[in-house]
């Protein structure tokens, strides 16, 4: 190892970069430091980097260069080089298609409602910079339960009513809003967890992380884990 | 004719898969994506017995498929069927060897994991051609 400081580091990586599609040699910490948006590549060639993509239309498809041979959609399973070859791209675009397969978890019986989880304009991730900010944090405090009107009428709840959500996996327990949202979804922040809570929040506070509902599964080929989607049930607690 | 047999020898092997990709999901719950791909393939595999089912009453399926190696007439394409998994077995195990190889980095085991994963991979091709060549006549004439 050649590197000891972070700027050392940052240079190790961009020489892995060189010559390969996102190639970024031509960044510094001084270009980093004196603007913002520099898109790759970002080389010699184009030391300013690069707005806009394949404008010739040419696709790092050809197999000396492409970074992989791809994946089967569906389940994530690796193309080898054969098959790859086989397509023969040839700096095309390769379009996939994948069949629409269901939701690992579906909303029926015990936990009838679809669980979609999501952001507030105010907060990033989990707050750990917008929960610092006191105007985001007054502007988006904690934690909401989000259903439509029908649902909410039909389960007696009113605006501002705690509900307890549960999936198999776990609880949150958040008032509600009424919104606008599809019958038979309802939506939660995911923002919100318990590190600014402090040390009596522990285990026995009200449960308010969103993704204690979701389930550990993520997506084949991008590996995204896929917390958008979970059955619960919606319980009115006060 | 041992078309009958043979698909319900296919609707046992479905379901024997089934039962044997929900079997190893449960044993290995742990592993999120393995539980969930073996369900979804367990599914799959339940809509291909359903699918079969309307032409398995089309055929007589009293008698059985064996796949014991030894007599009958189509007992060719039931040792091609075997070896055929055989050398697909051997394959899959050299590619085992092969990856620990890359991680040890032993190149000499390298070089022979992947050439000898290729070898028993081609063979389990020409044991696909030759079944090809076999079953009209093993199963529709036999």
């Amino acid at each position: 190892v050649k590197w000891s400081t972070p700027e050392e580091c940052f240079e190790a990586w961009k020489e892995c970069t060189r010559g390969r599609p996102c190639d970024y040699t031509g960044l510094s910490y001084d270009k980093l430091r004196g603007g913002s948006g520099i898109q790759w590549p970002c080389n010699d060639e184009r030391p300013e980097g690069t707005e806009r993509l394949y404008e010739d239309l040419t696709f790092p498809t050809f197999p000396e260069i492409c970074e992989d041979y791809g994946h089967d959609l569906q389940t994530g399973a690796t193309s080898s080089e054969a098959e790859f070859k086989a397509l023969s791209p040839q700096g095309r675009a390769i379009l996939k298609a994948a069949e629409w397969t269901p939701p690992h978890e579906w909303a029926r019986d015990e936990y009838p409602f679809a669980l979609t989880t999501g952001r507030s304009v105010y907060h990033f991730h989990t707050r750990t910079k917008t929960g610092r900010a006191p105007e985001l944090q007054a502007a988006a405090p904690d934690v909401w339960v989000e259903l439509c009107a029908a649902d909410a009428e039909r389960l007696g709840v009113a605006e501002g009513d705690v509900l307890r959500v549960s999936s198999p996996r776990g609880t949150v327990e958040a008032p509600a809003r009424v919104g606008q949202l599809r019958e038979g979804v309802v939506f939660v922040p995911f923002h919100y967890g318990y590190w600014d809570l402090g040390d009596d929040a522990g285990p026995d506070g009200r449960p308010r992380a969103a993704n204690e509902l979701t389930m550990t599964i993520w997506d084949p080929v991008s590996k995204q884990p896929q917390l958008k989607t979970a059955a619960v049930k919606v319980e009115r607690v006060t | 004719v041992k078309i009958g047999p043979l698909l319900a020898h296919l609707h046992e092997l479905e379901t024997e898969l089934a039962a044997e990709l929900r079997a190893a999901a449960e044993r290995h719950r742990g592993e999120h994506d393995v539980y969930h791909q073996c369900q979804t393939f367990a599914l799959a595999a339940d809509k291909r017995v359903q699918r079969l089912d309307p032409l398995e009453r089309c055929y007589d399926g009293s008698s059985e498929w064996t796949t014991a190696v030894g007599e009958g007439s189509d007992d060719l394409l039931r040792e091609l069927r075997t070896l055929y998994l055989r050398a697909q077995e051997v394959a899959i195990t050299w590619t085992m060897a092969s990856q620990a190889a890359k991680a040890l980095r032993d190149r000499d085991l390298l070089t022979l994991a992947t050439e000898c994963q290729s070898e028993p991979e081609a063979q389990a091709q020409w044991f696909t051609t030759r079944i090809k060549v076999a079953a009209p006549q093993a199963i529709v004439l036999g």
